[in-house]
Parts: structure tokens; sequence; C-alpha cells
């Protein structure tokens, strides 16, 4: 990080470095009569340094215990990787302290919200499993036979997991359980052509109780009818 | 995970070259055997009408170097040296300190020089009265605390040898927006900032081997791909976008190859591939999970999670994908192996007999285990190393949401990080 930002101030960095490496040899490490109004010039510009011999240097702070200068990268200098230019999207400029509310509430997918409303069953799963259980089962059933009759309609299923696992394993067990439904579904006579998959893993929950009933509600796979 | 502790407790884990002179101090039961330097801080000098900035500063400075747990800081009044004036310590006071056990004598001005700042640092070390650092800390006015980690930094390389991490960053997930966007803090939780808006979900942000770059997974084009952040110039580049999940990277120690899991074969597998997201190189072949790779400093080895014995573990591969074994065998479920930048232990999520999250960490050889946080009705997990190899960031959720917190390996020192009410995940501290 320091480095990106020293890039600027390489040139002066490099002076920076030689005069004190030229002053270091020419003064031993003796305590500091470095005291304020005495020591140092105080204020001086540091631009000004470019233009000046090490030895004058020396002289003018009028102390046998010069010192380099190396300068410390501003936070301004972090890009912001946005759609639009700096500053039409707050740029980096989040307020970091307060989230008003519901700040949650877009990463959540509404249980049963989508298009698939009341059409399509959420698939539950057990614990750390994606293996299908017996009720899932017949919760898939129910879906393939409204796929049966609505031969036009192509699905998305997502896999997702409840919080109880690390976020990497989980994307991983979400596509597993997925495709188990997935599976299943073909196995049922539904074409594989009309059913694509993803996993969420943990990362779009349906709720963040720290409860069972909660973890069971995300650990799904939910069935997402797709736009023609 | 009770031998876990026991073993915690019998032993020291304090690494690397600063302790090995204490070697012998932590032999026994401490865990805090490593002798701490007593360092004094003399009052920061500045004008009166700068009195915030020098409390400012001087607050970040104690505070980064009580952090570093290599220093006990003495208050100066504690052995009577008073220093109310712009002189340097003279060599009475020198003396004084001496004979009162402190070794490092630390005193520093504050002024303005144009729009600059200027934090003129000196260090001494009392016992030979002389001068060991000085230098101007140069920076803008919203740079305070950034010039007492450089300060805080060249005490710590100076009277350890180590690089310090003061100056370091921690990369993170944020749903604050309402989406999980990147965000970069400092090490100490300040200056957090959103870098991405995705406005989708943004998972596992990893830092290049020289902090430049950053690759994650974002659903942004609606798959789960690899992204490549290059902070240098604000680019963005997709690097991996296979059908399929593409994610979990890590960077090799010499930037050369990235490593990262994709489902595009059925299942996860591990694959490398050179930082322009090109000469893909497949490791694993199994028909189960192999994911979240870890590099070891070498360069040599990978560690990485794969649930091919049926709950999921921690491995050890060879970096071409051969000679792999099993590094964890206590308890069901080890996943998110991150290797230490000094080699010797590995830290990961383990999960407990209530099944909770924690984190543990195994020596690299296997020959050890140990358990690091504390059981309890939570999760601590994505644990990610500081270049020290001593102390980790990590996520849990015990105050509520998801927080990140710090902690020393050996389980004290546990600082949290963030305290917004979004979620706060997956930090990856930066290698410099």
């Amino acid at each position: 990080m320091k480095d990106r930002v020293l890039r600027g101030f390489s040139c002066f960095g490099v002076v920076s470095v030689f005069v004190a490496s030229l002053l270091l040899i020419g003064c031993s490490k003796k305590i500091a009569p470095i005291g304020g109004a005495s020591g140092l010039a105080p204020d001086r510009p540091s631009e000004s340094l470019t233009g000046r011999s090490p030895a004058e240097l020396g002289t003018e702070r009028g102390s046998k215990n010069s010192i380099g200068e190396e300068r410390v990268p501003s936070d301004e200098g972090l890009p912001f990787f946005g759609e639009s230019a700096p500053g039409g999207d707050g740029a980096g400029e989040d307020p970091f302290i307060l989230a008003d509310g519901d700040s949650s509430s877009g990463l959540r997918s509404s249980p049963g919200g989508d298009e698939g409303t009341g059409l399509l069953q959420d698939a539950y799963f057990e614990f750390d499993q994606w293996v299908l259980p017996h009720d899932a089962q017949s919760t898939l059933e129910h879906n393939a036979r409204w796929l049966e009759v609505h031969p036009e309609a192509r699905i998305q299923i997502e896999g997702h997991c409840d919080v109880r696992g690390t976020n990497e394993y989980n994307l991983a067990l979400g596509e597993r359980r997925a495709k188990s439904a997935m599976n299943f579904l073909v196995s049922m006579g539904v074409d594989r052509s009309r059913i694509s998959f993803i996993s969420f893993g943990e990362e779009k929950n349906n709720c963040s109780e720290k409860s069972e009933a909660c973890y069971r509600k995300n650990r799904r796979a939910h069935f997402v009818v797709l736009e023609k | 995970m009770l031998q876990r502790f026991f073993l915690l407790m019998a032993i020291g884990i304090f690494l690397g070259g600063v302790e090995a002179r204490a070697a012998d101090v932590f032999m026994g039961t401490s865990r805090f055997g490593f002798e701490k330097i007593p360092l004094m801080i003399l009052p920061l000098q500045g004008a009166s009408e700068h009195s915030e900035a020098l409390l400012l500063t001087e607050t970040a400075l104690t505070s980064d170097l009580e952090r570093s747990r290599l220093f006990r800081v003495v208050e100066p009044s504690t052995i009577g040296i008073s220093h109310a004036t712009t002189e340097a310590p003279d060599s009475a006071a020198m003396r004084k300190a001496s004979a009162s056990g402190v070794q490092a004598l630390v005193w520093a001005k504050l002024y303005t020089d144009g729009d600059d700042w200027v934090l003129e640092s000196y260090a001494y070390e009392t016992g030979k009265g002389e001068q060991v650092i000085g230098v101007k800390i140069i920076g803008r006015r919203e740079s305070f605390r950034a010039m007492a980690h450089r300060f805080s930094d060249k005490l710590v390389h100076h009277f350890t040898g180590e690089k310090g991490i003061a100056e370091t960053k921690v990369t993170f997930i944020s749903d604050l927006s309402g989406k999980k966007e990147v965000y970069i803090m400092d090490y100490d939780g300040r200056n957090p900032r959103r870098i991405t808006t995705d406005r989708s979900i943004a998972l596992s942000p990893r830092w290049s081997f020289n902090g430049k770059k950053i690759t994650y997974t974002s659903y942004r084009s609606g798959n789960p791909d690899i992204y490549l952040l290059d902070l240098s110039n604000g680019l963005r580049k997709s690097l991996v976008s296979f059908p399929g999940l593409n994610f979990s990277t890590s960077w090799s120690p010499v930037g050369d190859r990235i490593a990262y899991a994709t489902t595009k074969d059925g299942n996860a597998e591990i694959y490398t591939m050179d930082p322009e997201g090109t000469e893909h190189k497949r490791l694993t072949f199994n028909a189960a999970d192999d994911l979240s790779p870890s590099w070891s400093p070498t360069g040599k080895q990978i560690a990485f999670t794969s649930d091919r014995g049926g709950g999921p573990q921690i491995y050890i591969m060879d970096a071409d994908g051969m000679n792999v074994h099993r590094l964890t065998f206590i308890g069901k479920y080890n996943t998110s192996p991150t290797w230490s930048p000094k080699g010797d232990w590995i830290a990961y999520t383990c999960r407990d007999e209530e099944k909770r999250l924690k984190l543990c960490a195994d020596r690299a050889d296997g020959q050890q285990s140990i358990r690091i946080t504390e059981s309890g009705p939570w999760d601590d997990e994505s644990p990610s190393w500081a270049l020290n190899g001593r102390d980790l960031v990590f996520t849990s959720n015990r105050s509520g949401t998801n927080q990140i917190f710090s902690i020393h390996l050996d389980g004290t020192r546990m600082i949290r990080l963030t305290s917004s009410p979004a979620n706060n995940t997956s930090p990856a501290w930066s290698p410099n």
C-alpha cells in the first residue's frame, strides 16, 4: 500500500534517503542536541529540498544531528472501483458509522417472493447435508408436477446454507444442494436443459436469528422461474 | 478440543526471531514469556493550538506500541521524569530512565510546514545514551494516525529487528451499503473505506503478494466470478468466469501464480493461474470438493480444504498438486486454512462439540494442534495472518452481528476492529 502512494514522491524519497545517508555518515550517534528553538530550522517547505545539497541542509539546520525525511501515504489515494466516475456514487465515502435500519434487506431473498411464488416450493436440507430428505423429495415431486404442466417454464435452482458453516465451504455445499434438487427433478422426467443452478452459500439468507427454525429456513434449494 | 486447550496452556507459542532470545522464559507455563521492552514516551511537543492533533498522534502511537506486545509503555511520571520543554531529553533524564529500567526513550514534536504536518520523531537507547532513530515523518492533515503508525513501526523494527504491523491494512466485506462490497481499513479498524460498488454480492477479498492488488469473488455479472482490483490504477479485471462457482483465491508468495477453486468440472477443484487469468492448471482430481487454497510462504506447498475423507478437513499438497496429505484430525469440520507468513503454523476454522465455529491452528508439520478462541455460543471464522505471524484477524458474531476482531495466536489480546451495525466479514490482512 505505502509503496503505491509513495511512488508519487519517489523522486523526493530518493533525495531524502541520499541526504539522510550522507548525514548519518557524518554524524555519530550522540545524544541529540536537537532542542526545538535552537535545533532544527522550522517550517522549511519540503519542495525546496531538491534544490539544495546535503551539506547546505546540514548547516542551515544548525544542528549536528540533522535527520532524514519521509512521507506517509494519504488515504485519498485509495481507488474506487465504481461503475460511474468517482463522486457519482459517493465514491468510497461510505459513512462507516450507522446503517439505516435495514442495511441487510438487499441481501435477502424474500421467501417465495420471486416469480415462483406459491408455485414452486423450497426444499429443505439437514445440517451439513446435501442429500435430499424425505419431505424435500415430496416438495420436489410437487415442483416436478408444476413443471410438467408448464412445459415452457425454465427455472434456476438456488442452493443456500445456514450460517453455521464457513463461507467458502458453504458455497460448495450450496451448489451440491442445488444439484441434488436438479438431479431429482431430472429423474422425475424434467428436461435438464430447462434447469440452471447457482449457489449462494450463506450469502443470501432468509433470516438471521440464531435458532434452529431460522437455520432450517436457510438450508434450502430455492426455485426461481426465469423470465422468457 | 480440551486437549488443544491444555496444549495451549502448557506451551509458549511465541514465534520468530524476536522471541528466540526469550525462549528460556516461556518453556514454563507462562503464556506471556516474552519480556517486553520497557519504553517511555515523553509528552509530545507542539504548539498549544495543536493540542488536539498532539493528543491524537500520541494516543495512536501509544496504542500502536502497546498493541505490538513488544513494548511495555512506562508513564514518565512514574519515575519522576518531567518533560515540558521542546528540548530533547538530556543526559540526566536518560540516566534516570535507564536506572529505572526504561530501555527506550521516545520523543517527538509535531508542527506544520505549509500544508504538511511534520512529526519529528526520535528514539534513544538509554543504556548507551544514544539516539537511534531520528526522522521527520511528513503527512497531510488527516494523516496523524498514519504518521504515528510509521513511527511505531520504526520503533518495532529498531528494537526487535522485526517488521511492524501498524502500517498494514485489512480488506474485508461489509453489507453497510445494503449489499456486500469490498472495504479496506487500517490495521486498527480506523479509516474504513468501501472500494467496490458492485451492488451484488462480493466475497473473500485477498491481497496480492505486494499488497497492490486484490482478488475477490463477485456475483456482479450474475455468476460468482473472480475479479482483480488493481489498487494502483483503479482498474478491475475479470480473471475467472467459468460456469459454476469461481472462488477462494490465494496469491503465491512471489505473485507469479494465483490459486483458486472452481466447480466447472462438476465439483470444486483447485487450479492455479497466472495473474493475467491465463495458463490455468488443475491441481486436484477428486470427486470431493477441494477449495480454499492457501500458499506456504516458500511457495512450495498449498494448504486447502477437502471433504474427500467425509467431512471437510485441512490437507496439504505440493504446489504442483502432488504429495497430498491430511493435516487435521481433531473434530469433524475444519475449513479455511491460512498459512502463517512465517511458515510454522496453519490457522483454520474448526467446529467444536457445540457445533460452533472457532479458530484453531496446527503446526505445518502436524506435530501440534491448538485451539485459539474460547468456547461460547457464537461463531469465529475466516482467520487471516498479520505479517508478523503472531496476530490474526477473523470474523465473529459474538456481539450479535458479524464483526472483525484481531487476536494473538495464543488466544490473548482480542481486539474488536469494526463496530458498525452492518455485518463485517471475511477479513484479509495485507502482506505489507
